[in-house]
């Protein structure tokens, strides 16, 4: 990663897109976010989007030739990228570069056709009541995206779209072919933001944040409105597994990566995270996380490691990608952490983090992409391998 | 030789019927609340008592009644308190191996002293003790918890002269808070499986869906004459209230009445966490307990 990119830099989602490796960075201590271009054929660095065009909620994307003066501006409204996904929607002669931006400033989904200038196709204000599109995914035709605030706060007006809610378009640069997908927090007052998007076996997965009775994943076949509800209660483990960090599918089965972001009580590290996935034929299993009685039946770690793979400095496993061999690889934070498995059941360190020092959050964002695994690691970025 | 189970809990927590329903598996032996632990030494446990305003440990002396002489009677308490007497330079490792002598080398020892010693060196020396011991943390909602307590106070002259005296309020909100941190410290302390959390009040409400978990988790059968033999806590020898001179050694109300009643398990609900403490009408739960009990699924 380019040098002036800042030691608190944090990247929130990595993608391949054109033949460019696009790297979305959060905002920081009152740096807004913006969006880093890599040329992997020649380790060269673009930033292609200008922070300060990102802090009207919206508004147009710049190229900018060095982001050395970009990263000096500091503005009231921080805002910043979490999501990417590459679609062609009905609209488009060829694959585009949607951006997933949130923030106090406003929420807004940016599209670049050629992954240098961005244009807002849908953009919600700040005084909509809620600050962010969260996650995004591809699912069949359309392009998918969450809205919700995530965390509570004032009694939300409705803006032009309701919280908590998937959102699809077949046409996403038009604003008038957005549909609501979902009902409100699923039903749920609760559930305070819909984290994590996947797609599993042809199904829209979504998984949830509610710090009071624990995540809940949610899914929706091909063609259906309905929505079945696969698993509640944070796995019974209630509030300390408030929130899915992600939510992958990988040979037929859903990975679920949990996160918690709460106060300390007392001197204890609550709540290290969990890895669990949902198997083909829909059962849930503890892959590494805390031994428990459920009403599915006893769970004990697969992986005989407890949350946080042992660690309790890591609160989140937010990350994950396959390797070409079928390894998978996840990552965590703040307290950076890597983990490698052959079988999804036995996990080897590849990487723990003994230090105290979680700047920048860890291992934030991992990808297979351009022939390889990209692991984005307290503002730096390391490649693993080959990416499936 | 197996190594025990611990239940940990506060008080007023379902920790008898738990340890009795658990106790009756044909590899288990439940035992009443020992009280041997918070201390180094048996005399130094008895010490505790006395300037605690307790004059014998109940649950030990029924225990070693009965185990010694087959039978709880005012005269085989007697002989038990003799037992104690002599043998106050035991440690509580040695008391629980001589029970565990008795009780036969393939049967796991269940206890469930929810006393512990508040300031959790109870459950530090048991795991000193037992570090390959199981641990199963109790859950019940603070406020049906705190309810609970406040009435074994309010119908216990002597628990209510103490509090009289010490001019001390009842903190029943504390006691589920502080005791609970203290037994998720000790979680984070033990490997992989080691100490499971039981929601009280699901454990009660679908008694045949936990049980084989519980079995399982121990390494137990689970097979149908095994569960059976759970769900009938009152054949324990210790279900019961006991002799005139040693009546106690779990909660009153189960030794009064200690067969399951499926029907009113079935119907428990949770109570709220949003309204005033029972027991303080001007004062809600602290953050700090509201955190926790979400934490746990309590609502």
């Amino acid at each position: 990663m380019p040098t002036d990119m800042g030691p608190r830099a944090r990247v929130t989602a990595m993608t391949a897109f054109g033949r460019g490796l696009y790297l979305a960075l959060a905002p920081v201590a009152g740096r807004t976010g913006m969006l880093w271009r890599l040329d992997p054929a020649t380790g060269d660095w673009d930033a292609v989007l200008h922070p300060a065009e990102t802090d009207t909620g919206g508004g147009q994307g710049r190229r900018r030739p060095t982001a050395a003066a970009a990263l000096a501006q500091v503005t009231d409204l921080v805002s910043g990228p979490v999501a990417m996904a590459v679609f062609q929607g009905a609209g488009d002669a060829a694959p585009c570069l949607y951006l997933a931006m949130q923030g106090p400033g406003g929420a807004s989904l940016l599209r670049s056709t050629d992954g240098r200038d961005f244009v807002a196709v849908l953009t919600v204000p700040a005084n909509a009541g809620y600050l962010n599109f969260a996650a995004l995914a591809v699912w069949g035709d359309r392009l998918v995206m969450t809205s919700g605030a995530h965390r509570p706060g004032p009694a939300a007006a409705e803006g032009p779209l309701p919280r908590c809610c998937v959102l699809g378009s077949r046409d996403p640069v038009r604003a008038d072919t957005w549909e609501v997908l979902s009902e409100p927090g699923f039903g749920d007052a609760e559930n305070l933001a819909i984290t994590a998007l996947a797609v599993h076996q042809g199904r829209l997965c979504a998984g949830t944040a509610n710090p009071v009775a624990g995540f809940q994943i949610w899914a929706c076949a091909a063609g259906a409105s309905d929505w079945s509800c696969l698993m509640n209660q944070g796995g019974s483990r209630y509030g300390m597994n408030p929130e899915v960090a992600l939510l992958v599918s990988h040979q037929g089965d859903l990975w679920i990566g949990t996160a918690m972001e709460q106060p300390r009580i007392a001197t204890i590290d609550w709540s290290p995270a969990e890895l669990l996935r949902i198997e083909s034929d829909g059962v849930w299993e503890l892959v590494a996380g805390e031994a428990r009685l459920t009403p599915q039946g006893l769970r004990l770690p697969l992986s005989l490691l407890g949350p946080g793979f042992e660690d309790p400095g890591v609160t989140r496993l937010g990350a994950i990608a396959a390797m070409t061999d079928g390894h998978l690889v996840v990552g965590g934070g703040p307290l950076a952490g890597l983990w490698l498995s052959a079988d999804g059941d036995m996990w080897e360190p590849l990487l723990q983090d003994d230090g105290d020092d979680d700047i920048a959050g860890g291992v934030t964002a991992i990808t297979a992409a351009l022939g390889r695994v990209w692991i984005a690691m307290d503002g730096r970025l390391f490649t693993l391998g080959a990416g499936a | 030789m197996p190594e025990p189970l611990f239940i940990l809990c506060p008080g007023r927590s379902f920790s008898s019927v738990v340890c009795a329903v658990i106790g009756q598996h044909p590899q288990c032996y439940g035992l009443p609340e020992l009280y041997i632990f918070g201390a180094d030494t048996l005399g130094e446990v008895l010490e505790l008592w006395k300037r605690a305003g307790r004059t014998s440990l109940i649950g030990l002396e029924r225990t070693l009644a009965e185990l010694h002489d087959g039978k709880q009677t005012e005269e085989t308490i007697l002989g038990a308190r003799a037992w104690i007497r002599a043998n106050g330079h035991m440690t509580s490792a040695m008391v629980m191996e001589h029970i565990q002598e008795l009780v036969g080398k393939d049967r796991i020892l269940v206890e469930k002293s929810s006393g512990f010693g508040m300031d959790g060196s109870g459950i530090t020396q048991a795991i000193r003790s037992y570090p390959r011991a199981s641990f199963i943390q109790l859950l019940r909602h603070p406020r049906s918890r705190g309810v609970s307590n406040k009435k074994a106070v309010d119908d216990n002259k002597m628990m209510r002269m103490f509090g009289l005296l010490s001019g001390t309020d009842q903190d029943y909100e504390g006691r589920w808070t502080n005791k609970h941190i203290q037994i998720h410290e000790l979680s984070t302390r033990l490997p992989p499986g080691q100490l499971i959390r039981i929601h009280g009040e699901n454990f009660l409400r679908d008694i045949t869906v936990y049980l084989p978990q519980i079995c399982e988790w121990l390494g137990i059968r689970a097979d149908a004459e095994a569960i059976a033999a759970m769900m009938r806590p009152e054949d324990s020898p210790y279900s019961c209230v006991g002799p005139a001179n040693a009546k106690g050694g779990a909660n009153r109300g189960f030794l009064e009445n200690p067969v399951l009643d499926l029907d009113r398990m079935a119907r428990m609900k949770d109570p709220t966490l949003e309204a005033p403490m029972d027991w303080a009408p001007d004062r809600h739960f602290s953050d700090t307990t509201r955190m926790l009990a979400h934490y746990y699924g309590y609502r």
